[in-house]
């Protein structure tokens, strides 16, 4: 009988998850290509399924490191090395004295926080599929990469004021992280990330640095899906692992809130776009009957990487869905995707 | 005959000016770009192979993005590799596991 009851419980958690299954693995639509997924609900896996690689497959995360960066400088603040109200122009003292005097002017009231909340107001040029060779992305990672991306961004002029406008920006994020750099003692300045982070969290990960050893906080983190997944778990559990508060409460939660940049931003109160924390994407709106969508949860956080690759965490529903994939044109709809984790999880329940 | 290649006239202006165009915006002049291919296509072949494991024709593909690919010389024993194509040439090198790949 209750072989009976296990079976009959395991055909219908199957059946809950195909929906989702064929959702993400068989559309068809030649711009959605799933490589792996993995659905991770209230203390076990509940759904995974791989087309190409195991678990254990490394993946390059793109601007899904962006949120390692934020976490590293969370973890270098609580320990004093740093702060987000630190000013730029006195970290690169040496580096601003290479600029013309009016760009060294601009630079004075640019501080820590406002690259975190991607404000820095530098007049940034973010895409580089549609005109690779006009975007700033590109020449930072592919030039500037082999001497140094801070003085390449450093010499990028401003659009707005430091802090006025949320501006998606990768120059941000690398900056971000030559300003950490520079304030770790030498002892840290290489190993940093391992002896804080991805050590502590049992991670075996890569990240990429340019030749002066910023790390490339961009685009350059590689790490497994089952890494990726603790990833996710990490920030559920609001910065603790196995028991230990690896990074503050307090700056997780700011980390995943609306920045003070983005909430004066336009976008805040537009439907059409997500919102922005430090380094984290967000359904969070200004508004709450305005969120971008409208059938997942406000507290839902996201790390976004190119081609469709992501980490979506659901706080609330203690969810965490990991998905690699090669898409393009960002065709996978973001609210349908997370209806069809919310249900398949729902339904597993019932 | 003479009329039917009359339309190439405005398509050799749209060039023209499209070339210009890109002389003068864009943030890469139009002398780096083949730097510019090789060292995008160095760096991201060496991730793929070295770093990710992909295979060698996988690799090559994911780093053509519409243009010829002239040479390239993998030494998979140095873990290195170079792109070359008329003008420039780009090497990159993996580092080790923790540092990834670096462009030389």
């Amino acid at each position: 009988m209750i072989k009976i009851l296990i079976l009959l419980f395991s055909f219908s958690s199957i059946a809950s998850y195909s929906k989702l299954e064929k959702f993400l693995f068989h559309q068809n639509n030649p711009n959605i290509v799933t490589e792996q997924f993995l659905l991770f609900h209230d203390g076990e896996v509940r759904f995974e399924k791989f087309e190409k690689g195991s678990r254990e497959t490394r993946h390059l995360l793109w601007s899904m490191s962006k949120s390692i960066g934020s976490l590293l400088f969370g973890i270098a603040e609580q320990k004093g090395y740093i702060s987000k109200s630190d000013l730029i122009s006195n970290i690169f003292k040496e580096e601003l004295n290479k600029l013309p005097k009016s760009l060294q002017n601009k630079h004075k009231n640019l501080k820590v926080k406002n690259l975190l909340e991607m404000s820095s107001g530098l007049n940034w040029n973010e895409f580089y599929e549609s005109s690779p060779f006009n975007s700033h992305v590109v020449r930072m990672l592919y030039f500037a990469a082999k001497e140094s991306v801070v003085d390449y961004i450093l010499q990028v002029p401003y659009r707005h004021t430091p802090g006025e406008k949320f501006y998606y920006s990768s120059g941000d994020s690398n900056l971000l992280m030559g300003a950490l750099q520079k304030k770790l003692p030498k002892n840290l300045k290489q190993i940093f990330p391992w002896k804080f982070l991805f050590d502590p969290l049992e991670m075996d990960a890569t990240f990429e640095t340019d030749k002066k050893g910023v790390f490339m906080a961009s685009s350059y983190a590689y790490l497994s899906t089952k890494d990726l997944l603790k990833l996710g778990l990490f920030i559920l559990n609001k910065g603790s692992y196995k028991g230990k508060q690896i990074v503050s409460k307090e700056y997780i939660d700011y980390a995943t809130s609306i920045s003070e940049a983005f909430a004066i931003h336009k976008d805040c109160k537009n439907k059409h776009n997500l919102s922005y924390g430090a380094q984290f994407w967000l359904n969070r709106s200004c508004d709450k009957n305005n969120k971008f969508m409208p059938d997942a949860p406000e507290e839902l956080v996201m790390l976004l990487g190119h081609g469709g690759q992501s980490v979506y965490i659901f706080p609330s529903e203690r969810i965490v869905a990991v998905r690699i994939a090669r898409d393009k044109h960002n065709a996978l709809d973001k609210n349908t995707y997370s209806k069809y984790i919310l249900n398949a999880v729902k339904n597993a329940k019932e | 005959m003479l009329k039917s290649k009359l339309f190439l006239i405005p398509m050799f202006i749209l060039v023209c000016l499209g070339a210009t165009h890109q002389i003068i915006f864009s943030q890469t002049p139009l002398r780096q770009m083949p730097e510019l291919l090789s060292t995008m296509r160095a760096k991201e072949f060496c991730s793929c192979f070295f770093m990710l494991g992909k295979g060698e024709k996988y690799c090559l593909d994911s780093v053509k993005k519409g243009y010829p690919i002239f040479t390239y010389k993998l030494d998979q024993k140095n873990k290195s590799v170079i792109f070359e194509n008329p003008i420039a040439s780009s090497r990159a090198f993996v580092q080790n596991q923790k540092y990834g790949c670096n462009l030389e």
